[in-house]
């Protein structure tokens, strides 16, 4: 090999490992409106579709129910819709996100909340299309469609919301049957809740009870009386008596009641979100996304059959709210087609619940269109659990609505600063009241900092 | 010192330099690159969800001396390092000297050690919380055995669950460390045994004058490396506990990445692992300085 000819290889060769080191760090930065041509089976061009992003992870992408929504909706407009898509699950995706957000340079024009704490976070950092404008354009009425479920920040709205899941009672009929108690229904207190459970332990069974790890059973009663998380002057509400009453209770349904895994055992045996579903316990308390669960038979294969009834209220009979998750649907800021993306947030916020099992945040449906999705849902469950069963539960109740999850100053710290102290409560480690102060001057501390910054 | 030029003159050196150069693009792209960017956002107020890279001097670097979560992180790193560390050196350096002996099975029990080191963490997180189940579990239901009431509750105590993570650590490194040793353990020489023999040392000695001083260097890498590897540890502590009870086993790697990635506080985060930087580099220098008094090359 001449000389020449080797310059020529080994600058070949340094051009190829350059090439290829560098190749992975590349971004796909293709934010321009996108149009594409379906053909028909004959292979001629039917029309051309404006192509919209959407941040999902990859349950949902798989999800029959979502991908249904989107079917309809790409079926009844003229937009297509292509998911981005995030590695992870829950929350985690979120981090992916903000990352993708922070860039400015995210060409995916949806994003899908699943609960008010990230809805506030993207809101709070004008990360989100105020969507005012647009919906005085085109005179949307969401006061009339969604009432009290929109959320505003400083008079902005930033997203629509696209299902209010309540709490319920989830019970295991086999368990009740067993024991010979008959199942509950209507109106009840957190004492007949315990009760109940210890009656199925009686009749033999290790736990009556089940419920998770999350921050709102922890404040849970306060919530039901209505309860703020924030003071007038913006600091923490926990000093308030209701939130050591909830966190009180709480730990007594596990430590002293032993009607469930107390919080260590959870903590300890890794016990898993859907351990309802393995037919050990004969009472669950959770939001009513759980009914999914039920319908997955292939997932959770099961010779028993489950009911649902109203959520326990305090048995002072001070509180007579049931709790509810919005979950929401909005724009990113930087959007290169705010108005197309809009006609989809309009159309999932409205027609979610038809496909997805998730009860609607809507005012404006009578209970005719309510009892049509619960009678999807019997269809479903083949008559396991009656259309007039949900509703009875849900909606045919004397309780109220109040929102979960916190909203408002630092609700992610909040949020987490009430599990890591609270947790030290429900493990003996610290006493209540010291559990309590820890929350309020750690969630002050941060509050105040905020405000200085 | 001749220059780079002269230096790339023969076929041999630009070659050399061809092949060095995919790693050295790398090398800056991944790690020089991501440290200078650290250092700076460090010093500016930068939020991912507010992308803004005003200057601010030190501040995060005084916050983080007002925030206690952070400061109590640092204090868990190093409890957990004191834990580690000991640990894996003592127990991987006799476990190399059981297994430079002659016995049956030596083949197999050298390959059996390394299972745990290529056992996925989330599968171990899964094990060792059966195993130390304080309900349920093996250990404690051993230790009530044998008459002891009140058993540790090993990863959901707020006084036990570091150190446990800690030893669960040791658990799944040690083969690496035993197998460096072992590695030097067969490259002392023989016949300084057979001389320390016949002036008449025991076994114990033999081990102190002569193995400890041959493998010291070997030593030295290990609990540099150890050191450096326990102040950075996250997935363990993550999947087996996830900071709690509480903030019990929040170490500062955890805590880094919860003010990134949680909270989006990139600059305070970053202030946090620069400082987590210079006490790593002023550890790994005073073992530098302190080798010279018990690193025998």
């Amino acid at each position: 090999m001449n000389r020449t000819l080797r310059v020529y290889v080994k600058s070949f060769a340094m051009i190829i490992m350059t090439t290829g080191l560098l190749l992975g760090c590349g971004i796909n930065n293709n934010s321009k409106l996108q149009f594409v041509d379906s053909l028909d089976a004959n292979g001629i061009i039917e029309e051309e579709k404006t192509v919209l992003k959407i941040y999902v992870d990859s349950i949902r992408a798989q999800d029959t129910n979502f991908l249904d929504v989107v079917h309809a909706f790409e079926r009844d407009t003229d937009y297509k819709l292509e998911f981005n898509l995030i590695p992870g699950d829950g929350k985690d995706i979120y981090k992916k996100i903000d990352i993708d957000l922070g860039s400015k340079k995210s060409d995916t024009d949806i994003i899908l909340f699943s609960n008010p704490i990230l809805l506030d976070k993207y809101s709070e950092n004008n990360m989100l299309l105020p969507i005012n404008d647009l919906i005085d354009e085109q005179a949307y009425d969401v006061d009339r469609i969604y009432g009290d479920y929109i959320t505003t920040y400083n008079d902005n709205i930033y997203s629509l919301p696209a299902g209010a899941g309540r709490w319920a009672v989830y019970y295991n009929k086999k368990i009740f049957d067993d024991a010979h108690i008959p199942y509950p229904s209507g109106a009840w207190t957190w004492d007949d809740y315990i009760e109940t459970a210890q009656k199925l332990m009686v009749a033999g069974h290790k736990f009556g009870s089940y419920m998770l790890d999350y921050d709102n059973y922890l404040y849970f009663i306060a919530r039901q009386k209505g309860i703020p998380l924030y003071k007038e002057d913006g600091l923490s509400n926990y000093d308030h008596p209701s939130f050591k009453e909830s966190l009180r209770l709480f730990a007594e349904i596990g430590n002293v009641y032993q009607i469930q895994p107390n919080w260590l055992e959870f903590k300890t045996k890794k016990l898993p979100w859907d351990g309802f579903m393995t037919g050990e316990y004969g009472l669950t308390l959770i939001g009513t996304w759980y009914t999914n669960m039920f319908l997955d038979k292939k997932l959770y294969p099961r010779d028993w059959e489950f009911g649902i009834t109203q959520l326990p209220t305090p048995s002072d009979g001070l509180g007579d709210n049931n709790l509810g998750n919005v979950n929401s649907i909005g724009i990113n800021k930087y959007s290169k087609h705010p108005l197309e993306a809009f006609e989809f947030v309009k159309y999932f916020a409205e027609n979610n619940y038809k496909f997805t099992g998730d009860l609607p945040a809507r005012i404006d449906l009578k209970e005719e269109d309510r009892m049509s999705i619960f009678r999807k849902t019997e269809e479903k469950l083949n008559g396991e659990v009656t259309a007039q069963q949900f509703n009875d539960a849900l909606y045919n109740t004397d309780l109220g609505f109040m929102k979960e999850k916190i909203s408002g100053p630092v609700a992610l710290e909040y949020s987490q600063i009430i599990l890591e102290e609270g947790e030290l409560y429900l493990i003996g480690v610290k006493s209540l009241d010291d559990a309590v102060h820890s929350i309020k001057s750690r969630v002050d501390t941060l509050i105040t900092d905020k405000g200085v910054q | 010192m001749r220059s780079l030029r002269a230096m790339l003159r023969t076929d041999e050196a630009r070659a050399g330099l061809l092949f060095v150069l995919p790693f050295f693009i790398g090398f800056l792209t991944f790690n020089i690159f991501p440290l200078i960017y650290a250092i700076f956002i460090s010093f500016v107020d930068y939020n991912t969800l507010k992308p803004s890279f005003n200057f601010i001097g030190f501040d995060n670097f005084v916050r983080i001396f007002h925030d206690h979560i952070a400061l109590s992180a640092y204090v868990k790193s190093f409890i957990y390092t004191l834990v580690y560390v000991p640990g894996v050196i003592i127990l991987s350096f006799l476990l190399a000297s059981l297994l430079n002996r002659k016995f049956y099975f030596r083949p197999v029990s050298r390959t059996m050690i390394l299972v745990p080191y290529v056992a996925n963490v989330i599968a171990i997180a899964m094990v060792w919380s059966i195993i130390l189940d304080p309900y349920d579990g093996p250990v404690n239901a051993l230790l009530n055995l044998v008459g002891i009431d009140n058993p540790p509750l090993w990863l959901g105590g707020v006084s036990t669950s570091l150190p446990t993570i800690a030893l669960i650590n040791v658990w799944q490194n040690i083969a690496f460390q035993t197998i460096v040793f072992l590695a030097a353990l067969q490259g002392v020489p023989k016949d300084l045994y057979e001389a320390a023999e016949l002036d008449g040392a025991g076994r114990w000695r033999r081990i102190k004058h002569v193995t400890i001083p041959m493998v010291s260097p070997t030593t030295f890498f290990l609990i540099i490396t150890s050191i450096i590897n326990s102040f950075q540890n996250y997935a363990s502590v993550r999947s087996l506990t996830n900071g709690g009870p509480g903030v019990s086993s929040r170490v500062i790697s955890l805590n880094i990445y919860e003010e990134a990635f949680t909270y989006n506080r990139y600059s305070y985060a970053a202030a946090q692992a620069i400082i987590l930087f210079v006490i790593i580099l002023i550890i790994t220098i005073i073992q530098w300085k302190g080798q010279k008094k018990w690193v025998h090359y």
